[in-house]
């Protein structure tokens, strides 16, 4: 109950931040300048999964451009809001003014990281969104080849790239809750927005660097490719259980250890 | 004020350390229901730290407190406990309105029309549609008063409410305190400022490097006080010293920057003065630089000569230029 | 108050680093055996892509075309992980004869288990081919890519 009034007004609050409200334009517009340069250029991405036929159809469009934005734009646009949804209370020095309200701390947590969470998962859908239907009236609604070669008649493959738009949902929420572990912890913004962005490049890094599987599997990246399983004829779901449980896994450890954090601390100053 | 009367805020042994300096070591405090009471201390005595122990913003060390008798639980804050620690702050993009109906739905509370009618009394109605970030510092301090009443607490804590407000503002919030504790509302007030203690307290607790240097009622203390501190302008401050020497009563010094020092209680002084006139010396100024309370609080604080030499500037300042 | 507490941060740094370097063994899951059984289809899928483009909707591709041999490197280097060292040899239908010739690919394994593969133009063609309507699209067979399973 209260962490719904909670929820509520940190909503009103985000919504009403120019942050926000650039970040969420830019998610749907991008993917149409996106496709436009695709359109204009003859040369196409085809070092990148799907780059070879931006061109052949309309689909390939939100593909590629999921695989652009989940090597660090994902975990950005994530704690934007995340990194900064904690530390925001100690730049205006309101922890004092909230807190001493009959909502507690508990229910003050659990509405602002939910907030968090809700803005994430909305910048995803606007940038799968704003992909396809970029993707669909620039370039068109031909069959997509997947990645077993195959072709995917329309309407499942836009079923698959909303499928695996929503797969990059899950480790987008594990950098909204380190988002918001590093925004308690350091109490201030630009840290808590850029030390997940950080530590998600340096995950891409080790993943390449290092091959040994268990590690590659326990980097909070590796379940921004588990839609490799599915798009595609013979399908399989390892990674997809896999990605989901070490997501979860991030998204419980960093909310327990920001949880704790935020109960013990004394609001000394501000 | 009777002794058996209820204690709306009662704080026993309460330490607090933080990064090894202890901010406030073994400190008891006794808010009678009813009162207003004033916490007084210069700047770094503890008193923000005591505060904000008290809404439970920080963990005591040490110590038990009870609010009506009900145990203080750090990390929330009692539901019959409303003020502010430090400035008021607020949510700077959205309005006074706005940031009152949302500390209000923080609070489980929704009255519309008692939220308007605390925007009048403050005198913030006119300006309760424009975004917080446009608010002068006494608006905010206004808004923050508005907020503190939001939630009718029964014990309302005020940290240096008037900081930020203009003379008329400050005389408002007189009123408003006057107003409040007529009602029947238990005052907490935080100040470092003697007068504004005394102008409206029964009770003070003053606070000198985190222990109590006095704790009681404000006549207790006016009575314990030395004589007042006087500056005094003659036709020839000479022979007016020469007249001092047959008042026993009253201590007269030069002032380096012209004028003499009068240290004298009331009755004293009147003799003083009747006698200059007396013997031909004509007064020419005569005004308290100083009250008796705050001589008082000097004195409590005196210990920490870096405050007091510049509390005590400060006050001679002033009192130079009133 | 903008006060930057590195502490917390370093707690969190070391409990990170901590158990990246635990879990820092285990073998790769990139072997010849899983790379040839997704090459293979992928390859033989991709051909009848290609014979539709340049207007052969007709053709076939029989279970030899499904086939595919992967090792890494030289004799010396054990067929598995990732590695830019890789070659697949698939069956080309080289004529009407049906006589069919191996070929080719070299193929770059990244550590998620997707690669990319590159073939030989003189036998699948060049990067862009002149499809049965005249226009120019991207060639399926010159350069394609696929994932393996790597858990």
């Amino acid at each position: 109950m209260s962490t719904w009034t909670v929820y509520r007004w940190e909503m009103e609050k985000l919504a009403a931040l120019l942050r926000v409200r650039l970040a969420a334009g830019a998610c749907f517009v991008a993917p149409f300048g996106f496709a436009v340069a695709l359109r204009l250029q003859d040369a196409v991405p085809a070092d990148t999964l799907f780059g070879e036929w931006v061109h052949l159809s309309g689909f390939a469009t939100p593909m590629v451009l999921l695989v652009f934005t989940s090597q660090w734009a994902l975990p950005l646009i994530a704690c934007l809001v995340a990194g900064d949804i904690f530390a925001a209370e100690d730049r205006y020095g309101t922890w004092k003014t909230i807190l001493t309200r009959a909502a507690s701390r508990t229910s003050i947590f659990w509405g602002k990281s939910l907030a968090a969470m809700t803005y994430s998962v909305l910048m995803v859908a606007l940038l799968a969104l704003g992909g396809l239907s970029a993707g669909e009236l620039l370039i068109g609604h031909q069959p997509l080849i997947g990645l077993s070669g195959t072709l995917i008649p329309p309407g499942q493959a836009a079923g698959l790239v909303l499928a695996s738009w929503g797969v990059a949902v899950l480790p987008t929420l594990g950098f909204t809750a380190m988002g918001l572990l590093f925004s308690i912890a350091t109490r201030n913004g630009p840290a808590g927005i850029l030390t997940p962005t950080v530590i998600g490049l340096l995950m891409q890094l080790l993943a390449l660097i290092s091959g040994a599987d268990l590690v590659r599997r326990v980097l909070l990246t590796t379940p921004y490719n588990a839609w490799f399983g599915f798009v595609r004829a013979d399908r399989y779901y390892g990674p997809l259980l896999w990605g989901t449980v070490v997501s979860a896994g991030y998204v419980i450890g960093c909310l327990a250890l920001g949880y704790l954090l935020m109960r013990r601390r004394d609001i000394d100053a501000g | 004020m009777p002794a058996a009367a209820p204690l709306a805020l009662e704080a026993t042994a309460l330490a607090k350390r933080y990064a090894g300096t202890t901010a406030l070591g073994d400190v008891d405090l006794r808010v009678t229901t009813g009162s207003v009471h004033g916490l007084l201390g210069p700047n770094g005595a503890g008193k923000t730290t005591l505060l904000r122990l008290i809404f439970g913003l920080a963990h005591p060390d040490a110590g038990t407190m009870t609010l009506f008798g009900r145990p203080v639980t750090a990390g929330r804050t009692d539901p019959q406990l409303g003020g502010f620690v430090e400035a008021p702050q607020f949510y700077p993009h959205l309005s006074g309105r706005r940031n009152l109906e949302m500390l209000s739905a923080y609070d489980h509370r929704s009255d519309p029309a008692h939220l308007e009618t605390l925007l009048e009394q403050v005198g913030l109605a006119q300006r309760a549609g424009d975004r917080v970030a446009g608010y002068s510092l006494g608006m905010r301090q206004r808004l923050g008063i508005a907020a503190a009443l939001l939630r009718r607490p029964r014990l309302l804590v005020l940290d240096e409410p008037s900081n930020g407000l203009d003379p008329a503002g400050i005389r408002d919030l007189r009123t408003l305190t006057g107003e409040l504790a007529a009602d029947g509302l238990t005052i907490l007030l935080s100040s470092h400022r003697m007068d504004e203690v005394e102008a409206v307290c029964d009770a003070v607790t003053i606070l000198h490097r985190g222990a109590v240097a006095y704790a009681g009622t404000v006549d207790a203390l006016r009575a314990q006080a030395p004589a007042p501190e006087y500056r005094l302008h003659t036709a020839d401050d000479a022979a007016a010293v020469a007249t001092a020497r047959a008042h026993k009563a009253v201590t007269v010094e030069w002032y380096l920057t012209g004028g003499l020092l009068v240290r004298a209680q009331q009755s004293d002084l009147d003799g003083y003065v009747v006698n200059l006139g007396r013997d031909g010396i004509a007064v020419q100024a005569l005004h308290r630089s100083t009250s008796a309370l705050e001589q008082m609080f000097f004195r409590l604080t005196k210990a920490d000569g870096q405050t007091r030499g510049a509390v005590d500037a400060q006050a001679r300042q002033e009192a130079a230029v009133g | 108050m903008r006060v930057f507490r590195w502490r917390p941060l370093a707690v969190i740094g070391a409990a990170a680093a901590l158990i990246a370097s635990a879990s820092g063994c285990g073998s790769p899951s990139i072997t010849g055996a899983g790379l040839q059984r997704d090459f293979g289809p992928n390859f033989a899928q991709l051909y009848l892509i290609q014979q539709q483009l340049i207007g052969h909707p007709d053709a076939v591709a029989d279970a030899g075309m499904h086939t595919a041999i992967c090792t890494r490197g030289g004799p010396e280097t054990p067929d598995r992980g990732a590695g830019t060292n890789w070659s697949c040899q698939v069956y080309w239908p080289s004529g009407p004869g049906g006589q069919t010739q191996t070929l080719s690919y070299e193929v770059d394994v990244k550590p998620t288990g997707c690669y990319t593969a590159q073939g030989p133009a003189s036998l699948v063609g060049q990067q862009t081919i002149r499809a049965v309507d005249g226009r120019m699209v991207t060639n399926p067979l010159f350069e394609f890519y696929g994932c393996l399973d790597v858990g």
